[in-house]
């Protein structure tokens, strides 16, 4: 807050030099409607303009932001058409102030560099631990595919064998290696969804990680 | 306010507030504040606007040794307004017609509401 009340001529000449930007027919323009403001207003409410103008400064934005955005809005279009029919009216919505577009700066790009760099160590061991999880699934799968179907194609031969000397135990033999070769399929299947979902949730806890992580740093700009 | 104003409804407010006699800037803003709540800083980029977009045209009177300049409507303006009006009669309508037909007991008693 001001330590001590400011004046209408105070505000006027603060307020002149905040609209400095504006060309000077604009600046001149709103100077002396705030001058005759304040005249008309009367001295008795020169304090009360004051403070429900907001500071000079602010008051100079409001200013500064409509007649850029007035500046782009001519234009493309206006609210009011070149003659009275068509396209005037409707409710517009407010002029929202330009949004600077979000752009990385050599130093945020640096900083990232940076952060990049030192925890790749990390980033690499987790990378490590990964492949050699993905590769243990792997043997898993093809170790019980090896134990089941190394058990069906011996129970397969020996059936046949068997088939020349006792034909019962031979048909025996072999419906059992088809049993072991059936479950093949039954127990992998079941085994590498569980495996698929684990590197899903994996996925996703490392892109969260990453959106954590990048999220913190735009704070930290 | 529970309703906030949005800019089109307050170049309404600006051109009927001037169509009824010219005035000038402070009057505007003490018109239109009766009515809605806007802060003292709003009307100056809305009357500028309105200038540009030659709805509203100025002229400068001589008032107690100082000057004063007026506002007034051009004909694009009042041609502005009327169409201001119709959008606004027709906004209301299919506001209040949701609004006061919730049940036979609010029942809304204007003109529209009963045909």
């Amino acid at each position: 807050m001001e330590m001590k009340p400011m004046n209408k001529y105070e505000f006027l000449s603060r307020l002149r030099n905040a609209l400095s930007a504006l060309p000077n027919e604009e600046r001149d323009a709103a100077m002396s409607y705030y001058e005759e403001f304040f005249s008309d207003a009367g001295e008795d409410n020169e304090k009360a303009v004051i403070a429900s103008l907001g500071t000079p400064e602010e008051l100079a934005r409001s200013i500064i932001s409509e007649n850029t955005a007035e500046n782009v809005k001519t234009e493309t279009e206006s609210n009011f058409g070149s003659n009275s029919s068509g396209g005037y009216g409707g409710f517009t919505p407010p002029p929202t102030p330009a949004q600077s577009a979000k752009k990385w700066t050599g130093g945020q790009i640096a900083l990232f560099v940076v952060l990049a760099v030192f925890s790749a160590p990390f980033l690499l061991s987790v990378a490590a631990v990964l492949v050699s999880l993905i590769v243990a699934f792997f043997a898993l799968i093809i170790g019980l595919m090896a134990g089941f179907g190394g058990g069906a194609i011996g129970l397969l031969v020996g059936g046949i064998a068997a088939m020349f000397d006792n034909p019962v135990v031979g048909i025996f033999l072999l419906g059992q290696s088809l049993i072991l070769g059936g479950l093949i399929p039954l127990a992998v299947y079941p085994l590498c969804k569980a495996i698929f979902k684990l590197a899903k949730t994996c996925a996703k806890g490392i892109s969260a990680l990453f959106n954590r992580l990048t999220g913190r740093k735009e704070i930290i700009q | 306010m529970a309703f906030p104003i949005t800019s089109a409804l307050l170049d309404a407010l600006v051109l009927a507030v001037v169509a009824k006699e010219d005035t000038y800037g402070y009057k505007i803003t003490q018109d239109i504040r009766v009515a809605v709540d806007v802060s003292e800083s709003t009307l100056y980029p809305v009357l500028r606007r309105l200038q540009k977009e030659e709805v509203l045209e100025t002229y400068d009177r001589e008032f107690q040794g100082r000057n004063r300049r007026y506002y007034r409507v051009t004909n694009k303006g009042s041609a502005a307004l009327e169409l201001y009006r119709e959008e606004w009669k027709l906004h209301r309508k299919k506001i209040e017609d949701i609004i006061f037909t919730q049940g036979e007991e609010h029942t809304y008693n204007g003109d529209e509401a009963n045909e």
